[in-house]
């Protein structure tokens, strides 16, 4: 064992963790920062991708140490599998997104009081707007002029930078469904469109996931350059096995890790924020347990590792009835967001709709190739089908719902003898009926596109977007944080990141994880 | 198969398949390459790539067939077409998608054997049609 001292240690240097870094480092405080994995160079991510054979896995240029493994890792143990997709390495997934940076909606935050589903939120979007805006600052967003686009979120000031232009296809795509009574808008998005915190402006490359070349795409890998810079210190390639308490089970005094030769340490530390997504951060507190506290660690409600929500999503693509050329420009910036929220949201899961940017060149290839095709013929359609072959996707949101939890494996452990997270995950009848209408939407999208070979995925599948395994509430017998995301069992345990949602949205959780990670850091050097 | 045969007989007539006095070497590959895909500007490296993931999965024997078959086809478009449409040993496709996709079948799913030469890209490339890399 070897020990050392700081006044903040954090596990898990994502967007949540590298926020609270950097902010607490400025503000001069001792700050450790851990992650499971090492640290990337995103040449050498480059160069995995461009030797892997399938360029649409978005995960496969990245490393999946053993110690630090991905994918299967997961068990699955629910009516559904649960998607669970996510980088365990410095800067975390934000290593590959499509780096879309919507708020979210004012209702989103009082699900329960408003349409009697789900719960409530112990704060408000007013609460989080001021930190909305500061997200957006250091991620650096582009989006559209509010004066011009409401997107649904107030705000107080404009995006940091104008939104990118859109490709030929988003166009043809918002023409054609406004005309039809669609509210299509541009997406906010953490990429530059101009040169932005010295990073240079996106040039299309339309290779966001799984690697951006040129990093005008945001990656948290920045912000824990510029903890760093700050005085805060990364270990790398520390998997955390347990969080230590005092004998009372009150304050929370330190944690172990363990190295990939399976040595451990400990560090001390005056608090601790756990930052390791939805899925890592109650595995870790449920396998904290001791004598003063057997259900681990905050964990007096009962509630850790509980109310699992993901995005579902289901999709369609088709052949447009003209060349629209999918695969200029980022991978996705346009929505439809007529279905985002209203009246409807008592019954029906809400859902965002966007259209996906990416040419699928080698899918439509391979296909034609095993039709018989060859030749000038095959080079025709090719060319015929790529630029003509669009799909939409979409995320429906889901209520929180104690069956859909992380737990601890008692049996499964990975190669450290760490016990392996497993997922109990299913579906219910409110996302289903938001599915069902999500596919009426793609028939009526499809018709006025003039699309033909409709094909509808009508089987739902997850997104990663891990949120709800620590929810926050204020009254501790049913949430384990409370509206600062402190723990309402010890008070110097934080937690940043989407397991504190009270609800998911319509939209991927980033910018909301960012300025709730930003507001915990202001909690903190408030004197948290 | 829907045969293009006057662009594959051209590259037929233009480059007559010799006789392979021992296995199949990069050359007779990329002679046997230019015949089917009608493309004369193929990477020796890829097809170096190509030859070693066809024989460490046991597929060269396909390809083999196929240049034994276009070899005796010789210029005769028919004979040319009539042994690429019964490519009984699927030697074509294989061909077709090495060379367009970069990709090969292997026994644990796709082997990359080329990226930027795979010809989709190519195919796609914002180029004029006459563009000699087209």
């Amino acid at each position: 064992m070897s020990e050392a001292d700081c006044d903040t240690l954090i596990v898990g240097a994502g967007l949540a963790g590298a926020l609270v870094a950097y902010r607490l480092a400025l503000k001069g405080q001792r700050v450790v920062l851990l992650d499971a994995g090492p640290r990337l160079e995103r040449s050498d991510i480059i160069a995995a991708f461009r030797a892997a054979p399938r360029k649409n896995d978005f995960m496969a240029p990245y490393p999946s140490p053993p110690h630090a493994p991905q994918g299967e890792y997961v068990i699955q143990k629910g009516a559904m599998p649960f998607k669970a997709q996510y980088i365990r390495a410095v800067g975390g997934t934000t290593w590959h997104w499509a780096a879309i940076a919507w708020r979210f909606l004012p209702a989103d935050f009082c699900m329960r009081s408003t349409y009697g589903v789900g719960r409530d939120w112990p704060i408000a979007y007013d609460d989080l707007e001021p930190y909305y805006q500061q997200a957006e600052t250091e991620l650096g967003v582009a989006g559209p002029d509010p004066a011009k686009e409401d997107l649904g979120s107030p705000r107080r000031a404009p995006y940091p930078m104008p939104a990118a232009p859109l490709s030929y296809m988003d166009r043809e795509f918002a023409n054609k469904l406004k005309a039809h009574g669609f509210r299509v808008v541009a997406e906010p998005a953490a990429r530059n469109s101009v040169a932005y915190d010295e990073r240079p402006a996106c040039c299309g490359a339309n290779n966001c996931m799984p690697i951006c070349p040129t990093g005008a795409l945001y990656c948290a890998a920045m912000h824990v350059a510029k903890a760093e810079a700050a005085g805060a210190r990364l270990i790398e390639n520390a998997v955390a096995c347990h969080v230590e308490t005092d004998a009372e089970g009150r304050l929370v005094t330190g944690l172990r890790y363990r190295r990939p030769d399976g040595s451990d340490a400990r560090i001390i530390a005056r608090r601790i924020v756990l930052a390791a997504n939805g899925i890592e951060t109650p595995k870790l507190m449920l396998i904290s347990r001791s004598d003063a506290l057997p259900q681990g660690v905050g964990n007096s409600s009962g509630q850790v590792g509980r109310n699992l929500m993901d995005h579902l999503n289901v999709g369609v693509s088709f052949l447009w009835d003209r060349p629209i050329f999918p695969g200029r420009g980022p991978q996705e910036m346009s929505a439809i967001v007529d279905y985002r929220d209203g009246p409807f949201r008592s019954s029906e899961a809400a859902r965002k709709l966007h259209l996906v940017n990416m040419a699928d060149l080698a899918g439509v290839t391979a296909a034609l190739i095993e039709q018989g095709l060859s030749g000038p013929e095959l080079e025709r359609q090719i060319r015929h089908r790529v630029a003509r072959r669009a799909a939409i996707d979409c995320f429906i949101e889901q209520l929180p719902d104690l069956e859909n939890r992380i737990q601890a494996s008692r049996t499964e452990m990975d190669i450290l003898g760490i016990p392996r997270p497993e997922a109990v995950y299913s579906v219910d009848d409110y996302v289903r009926r938001g599915i069902k209408e999500t596919l009426r939407s793609y028939r009526r999208i499809a018709a006025v596109l003039g699309a033909t070979e409709v094909k509808l995925r009508a089987s739902p599948s997850g997104s990663s977007h891990m949120m709800g395994t620590t929810i926050m509430g204020d009254d501790p017998r049913h949430a384990v944080v409370n509206r600062e995301c402190r723990s309402h069992d010890h008070p110097n345990l934080f937690i940043a990141g989407s397991s504190v949602f009270a609800s998911g949205g319509t939209v991927n959780p980033s910018l909301t994880i960012a300025a709730l990670a930003l507001r915990l850091a202001d909690t903190i050097t408030a004197g948290g | 198969m829907v045969l293009m045969v006057p662009r594959i007989a051209a590259a037929q007539a233009a480059e007559p398949l010799r006789p392979l006095s021992k296995d199949m070497d990069v050359e007779a590959l990329l002679a046997l390459s230019r015949a089917v895909t009608g493309h004369a500007d193929l990477s020796a490296e890829m097809a170096s790539r190509m030859l070693a993931v066809l024989a460490e999965t046991g597929r060269l024997a396909n390809v083999s067939a196929l240049y034994d078959a276009l070899r005796l086809a010789g210029s005769n478009a028919q004979a040319i077409a009539a042994a690429l449409k019964s490519d009984g040993e699927g030697g074509a496709k294989l061909l077709l998608r090495g060379w367009y996709t970069g990709l090969l079948p292997g026994p644990k799913g796709p082997i990359l054997i080329g990226y930027e030469d795979a010809l989709m890209g190519r195919v796609v490339a914002d180029l004029p049609p006459d563009h000699p890399k087209r």
